[in-house]
């Protein structure tokens, strides 16, 4: 980690030394203010081309499947199923529906992303068929258990973020970019997310999340990408590794299927209390 | 079991074999859920019959889903969800029931959908009671809070709209009276209910009702206008003489009236806090009175840097009947209540909520805990004590519980003041 650190940092702290040095005091704040400029400029740029390389997905759904590790290696699993319609004006819309284990089955999310202000977010209990609108305040909480917080879950709006680009790296054998996002949401759980993507594809293959007090909380790791529809990438495979609690959780994303005709009254509040029907 | 035997089983087990393929290409079934569970409760006072013991019941439920139609664009549902509960002693065969939450056809197109058979829904936002939650008649076996409710039979047809709203229309042939205790069971009434319900509508428990909702959101303000006309869910006790049984004459006969019910319900989110309101009119034969329910919720997300989540509520119950209000009614109380949500893997929360009435000396606590022992095994908790004033009595000359006639001296709580008790229930999930 500590490395990584390093390689962030030095080149800053390089230009500082030199620019103070050579033309003081004043044009060192300029002169700071230009490059950080360039770099969030190149950071934001990355991410919406990325962003750009997503869209036009339509909908998705898939079946997911989570397997919490505790330190003593104990497991539990959760199983879920997706559905996501992509959002034109406004951000996504998803449903999220327990299916595993059998006592939450039929619990559920919906979540309309917004790009700038507050997500609105809906919980449904069947036991009671009652809905529940929630404040997405609670983005912070780990969701089900899981090292995965509500927000690491929901969808990855570009305007949600500032972006810095920072430097360029080798992962999993890739050509990668660097990108520093900094949450624009105070209530995030986060004082920044250290994204690697690869060059090629765009495709995220890592985060280290940054807690608060700007230690480092938990990594991801993306892998096994396979591409649907011949142009959307997403990744089989995720795990999240918390370096504070030591605990684990691991993502299977399976079953993915482009374009299935999801129609937004499917992605609203009477879709969520009719879970296990209606497709 | 040979077939050459038997032509008329081979012919039928031939016939329903092709049935179920046919079926089976045309009708999409998705999986079976079967849970069975046992539940105990316990109770360290005596009761108003000095008789009662702990209680046990097993549960059944069994849940599925199937679509028809799956060609067109718009598949017809078929739900089936089934709730059984056996007594494990007859004295408490009161508590047997057999539910159905759902039992209904349904089809849904676009903002449209209707549903036609028994169903069950939740109208409300507060978290102590819920007024304007009108249609489905409430569980008093369940759990003494009423939040659990009845199937009901309904043709009901929903529309939704991003701009003007939703609008829920139904139409409820059939009504479900509530069930009570007999005076050997536990959290009984201090005399005999009658098994003969007294309705104020000649139909009797088949007077068609209607309902209607409207509810909107306005960013975080969510609001909703409800419309009920029928047969009253809670029941006014009336102290009639019952002469088949002439050693005691004397119970109580539930009398169903016709009401007119409007309801008003709001939850504003500001940030953390939740702002909540429901308010009724209801107007009968015998007058009319408003109630409503306000309050808030607060959510600290992750306290002390645990991933617990602790949500406080504060509620006012106010029913304008004060005094006059039936017993059980919470007429000017407060609710304050901690729920802790654990977000671990076993998904294990706590909840206790105090109510405390404003003037009387009345508090009644209810903890509730849930907790997963395995992917299939749940266990769960509920406790309640009641601490409502003077003491249960009986008048020895008219052999009429004080209550009854005093409720301004006793308290609306005051049957309940020996019925704590603690209930554990295990579930297994197949």
């Amino acid at each position: 980690m500590s490395r990584l650190t390093n390689n962030r940092q030095n080149p800053l702290h390089t230009f500082l030394n030199r620019s103070a040095a050579m033309l003081g005091i004043l044009l060192l704040c300029c002169g700071t203010a230009i490059t950080a400029n360039a770099d969030t400029d190149k950071g934001l740029a990355i991410s919406q081309e990325a962003d750009k390389r997503n869209s036009g997905f339509v909908d998705f759904r898939a079946e997911l499947t989570m397997r919490i590790v505790n330190t003593q290696g104990g497991e539990s699993l959760r199983k879920l199923d997706i559905k996501t319609l992509e959002g034109v004006e406004e951000g996504d819309k998803t449903i999220t529906i327990f299916t595993f284990p059998k006592d939450i089955r039929g619990s559920g999310f919906l979540t309309h992303t917004k790009k700038t202000t507050n997500d609105d977010q809906w919980l449904y209990l069947p036991s009671i068929k009652r809905v529940k609108k929630i404040s997405s305040k609670n983005k912070r909480s780990p969701f089900f258990g899981s090292e995965f917080a509500f927000e690491d879950l929901s969808s990855q709006e570009v305007e949600k973020y500032t972006y810095h680009y920072l430097n360029d790296e080798v992962v999993d054998g890739l050509d990668s970019y660097v990108i520093q996002r900094t949450p624009n949401d105070p209530e995030s759980a986060y004082s920044k997310l250290i994204v690697w993507m690869d060059k090629e594809h765009l495709q995220i293959r890592k985060i280290d999340y940054y807690d608060r007090k700007e230690a480092l909380l938990k990594t991801l790791t993306a892998s096994d990408y396979t591409l649907y529809e011949d142009k959307f990438w997403r990744a089989s495979n995720l795990h999240m590794v918390n370096h504070q609690n030591k605990k684990q959780t691991f993502l299977v994303w399976e079953n993915y299927r482009f374009n299935t005709g999801l129609k937004d009254s499917d992605l609203e509040q009477p879709a969520l209390m009719r879970p296990l029907t209606g497709g | 079991m040979t077939f050459t035997k038997r032509p008329f089983i081979r012919c039928g087990l031939l016939a329903s074999g092709a049935l179920s393929l046919l079926m089976a290409s045309l009708v999409q079934a998705d999986e079976w859920q079967i849970s069975l569970g046992t539940e105990v409760r316990y109770f360290p006072g005596d009761g108003l019959y000095e008789n009662a013991g702990d209680r046990w019941a097993f549960n059944l439920e069994v849940e599925n889903h199937w679509s028809v139609l799956n060609d067109s664009d718009y598949p017809l549902y078929i739900n089936l969800h089934g709730q059984f509960r056996q007594a494990a002693a007859t004295a408490d065969d009161d508590r047997n029931r057999v539910d159905f939450p759902a039992l209904n056809l349904a089809q849904f197109r676009d903002g449209w959908e209707w549903t036609l058979g028994m169903d069950k829904l939740f109208w409300g936002v507060a978290e102590s009671q819920n007024l304007v939650n009108i249609v489905n008649q409430t569980d008093l076996q369940a759990s003494p809070d009423g939040k659990d409710r009845l199937g009901q039979w309904m043709a009901r047809t929903s529309w939704h709209h991003d701009t003007f709203g939703s609008w829920d229309f139904l139409l409820l042939p059939h009504f479900r009276a509530r069930d009570f205790s007999n005076s050997r069971s536990r959290l009984a009434l201090p005399l005999p209910v009658l098994g003969r319900d007294a309705y104020e509508s000649g139909d009797g428990d088949n007077h068609l009702d209607f309902a209607s909702r409207w509810s909107h959101q306005w960013g975080d303000l969510t609001t909703g206008l409800s419309y009920f006309n029928g047969t009253s869910r809670a029941p006014d006790l009336q102290l009639v003489i019952d002469n088949t049984h002439p050693s005691q004459p004397l119970v109580l006969q539930p009398f169903y009236a016709q009401i007119e019910h409007t309801g008003f319900d709001a939850q504003w989110i500001l940030g953390e806090w939740l702002l909540k309101a429901e308010a009724i009119y209801q107007t009968s034969h015998s007058g009319h009175y408003w109630a409503s329910i306000s309050g808030v919720e607060y959510t600290f997300g992750q306290i002390m840097d645990t991933s617990y989540d602790l949500s406080w509520y504060l509620e006012y119950l106010y029913d304008d009947r004060q005094a006059q209000a039936p017993a059980g009614v919470l007429e000017n109380d407060w609710m304050l209540a901690a729920r802790l949500s654990f977000n671990d893997e076993a998904s294990s929360s706590l909840l206790v909520a105090v109510f405390r009435d404003a003037e009387a000396d009345e508090t009644i606590v209810k903890c509730e805990g849930s907790y997963r022992l395995s992917d299939h095994l749940s266990l769960g908790l509920e406790l309640w004590t009641f601490a409502t004033g003077p003491s249960y009595s009986r008048d020895p000359v008219t052999r009429i519980p004080a209550q009854i006639v005093d409720t301004a001296t006793y308290g609306k709580q005051a049957l309940l003041n020996d019925e704590d008790f603690l209930q554990l229930s295990v579930t297994y999930y197949f």
